[in-house]
């Protein structure tokens, strides 16, 4: 494996445990999965579909998203949304998440100012 | 366009063939979805061409990553890593006594003339292919149903209070001996259902030697399935052994149920039946025996049941001793 390859390996890793709290937080409102996709594109998380659409099924196996097949418009989509489970667990994702960020910012900074 | 909506359809047949059978509608129909909306946006209103197509399922994975995605359902091996080391050294010590065996039973069959020499070959190659296939299954099974029903290798209980203490040397069962005890149930096995006319006497009839078989071969071979499960039950104990490694309240557990199948099958295998060879007795009396040796003879098949179970017995009966001395020792 090259360096660049090793170093993608490594930020996927970095990038790989926040995607759930994102995908619970964009729905909060009802989406279906590409759409979600490119919103979470938008918001500069890059996010592959055939990695996304699994990951939703298995957030709503957990119970954390409930889901629906939407026929009316042009074609049908299954859109997800969140559930008040969904909801309790994103709030402790949050606080997990801003707890580890700002230990990881105290352990860069405290370094830096160690001079190590 | 019937060609470009095959090769999607193709590619989600090929993604959701194997996933299970409750999602599978629902995971074709979401992905039939997401393709519609991958090429909507790349040929941004006009019609996809089968270029686009290949791309847009390109980027998208290949049917087997796919595939491995959407599967959450837990892994499963025939043989997972946990007993893999195990099994190649069953494998290999059941496999290296087999072809032992069967090269051993040729050179006999040979030297006994029942064979002809120039006949070796080809008995010696069906001799390997049908005793390596048949130690190859019984090892591979027995393996597999460790596998399945989960026999832990690791105490269920490994909190660091409950942490098994180091074994001292009295306490761990020789590699050797599991070893020596699968070769011998394979011989067993090998000798009993393939090549029971080995069991036999040569006696010196003055102008040539002749060979009795004990047993009568066609009565012995007609038990060929009791006689394949008693060998099973003996390799599962010492593949139990090998896989524990010392005298643990298991491995004395593994020993009694073992020892009480295999005492039952020995029962229903020599009980009942005749399958004594009627011209070795005799041909016994001809050359003169009488008296006890004769009557041992007589009843050759009761002696031989007899001397099983009480192998059976004094086997159990160590492993009881060691195991119940070890706790004792240490409690």
């Amino acid at each position: 494996m090259g360096k660049e390859e090793n170093f993608a390996s490594m930020e996927q890793e970095l990038r790989r445990g926040t995607v759930v709290l994102c995908v619970l937080w964009r729905l909060e409102r009802p989406m279906y999965g590409y759409r979600l996709v490119r919103s979470l594109m938008d918001k500069g998380i890059p996010a592959e579909a055939n990695t996304l659409y699994p990951l939703l099924r298995r957030l709503e196996g957990q119970g954390l998203l409930r889901s629906n097949w939407e026929t009316s418009g042009s074609k049908p989509r299954k859109y997800y949304q969140v559930t008040p489970e969904g909801k309790a667990v994103r709030a402790r994702l949050q606080e997990a998440w801003e707890a580890t960020v700002k230990s990881v910012r105290r352990a860069v900074v405290e370094r830096e100012e160690e001079g190590e | 366009m019937k060609r470009e909506n095959d090769m999607v359809e193709r590619y989600i047949y090929a993604s959701t063939k194997n996933l299970p059978r409750g999602s599978r509608a629902d995971i074709e129909r979401e992905l039939r979805t997401l393709i519609d909306d991958l090429l909507e946006e790349r040929c941004a209103g006009r019609e996809p061409t089968e270029k686009d197509v290949r791309v847009v399922l390109t980027e998208l994975g290949t049917p087997a990553e796919i595939r491995e995605k959407y599967d959450t359902r837990p892994a499963r091996a025939l043989i997972g890593p946990e007993y893999y080391v195990q099994y190649k050294w069953a494998l290999a010590v059941v496999l290296g006594a087999l072809a032992l065996g069967v090269v051993l039973a040729q050179v006999l069959e040979v030297v006994t003339g029942e064979r002809a020499l120039s006949d070796m070959g080809l008995g010696l190659l069906a001799g390997l292919a049908w005793g390596l296939g048949c130690g190859f299954t019984a090892v591979t099974l027995l393996f597999a149903f460790f596998e399945r029903r989960g026999v832990k290798l690791e105490r269920a209980d490994d909190t660091i209070e409950n942490l098994p203490p180091v074994p001292q040397h009295s306490e761990l069962i020789p590699r050797w001996e599991s070893i020596a005890g699968l070769a011998m149930c394979a011989l067993m096995l090998l000798v009993f259902l393939a090549f029971p006319q080995v069991i036999c006497a040569v006696v010196d009839m003055g102008a040539r030697m002749q060979r009795v078989t004990v047993f009568d071969v066609d009565a012995l071979r007609a038990q060929w399935p009791w006689i394949a499960l008693f060998g099973l039950a003996g390799m599962a104990r010492e593949v139990f052994h090998l896989i524990e490694g010392r005298y643990t309240m298991r491995v004395l557990a593994a020993d009694l149920g073992c020892a009480v199948v295999s005492a039952l099958l020995a029962c229903l295998i020599f009980l009942g039946k005749d399958l004594m060879n009627p011209t070795f007795l005799r041909v016994m009396e001809n050359i003169g025996l009488s008296g006890l040796p004769l009557e041992l003879f007589a009843r050759f098949q009761a002696v031989f049941l007899g001397v099983m179970l009480f192998a059976l017995a004094i086997d159990l009966l160590d492993s009881a001793v060691k195991v119940l001395r070890l706790y004792c020792n240490r409690s």
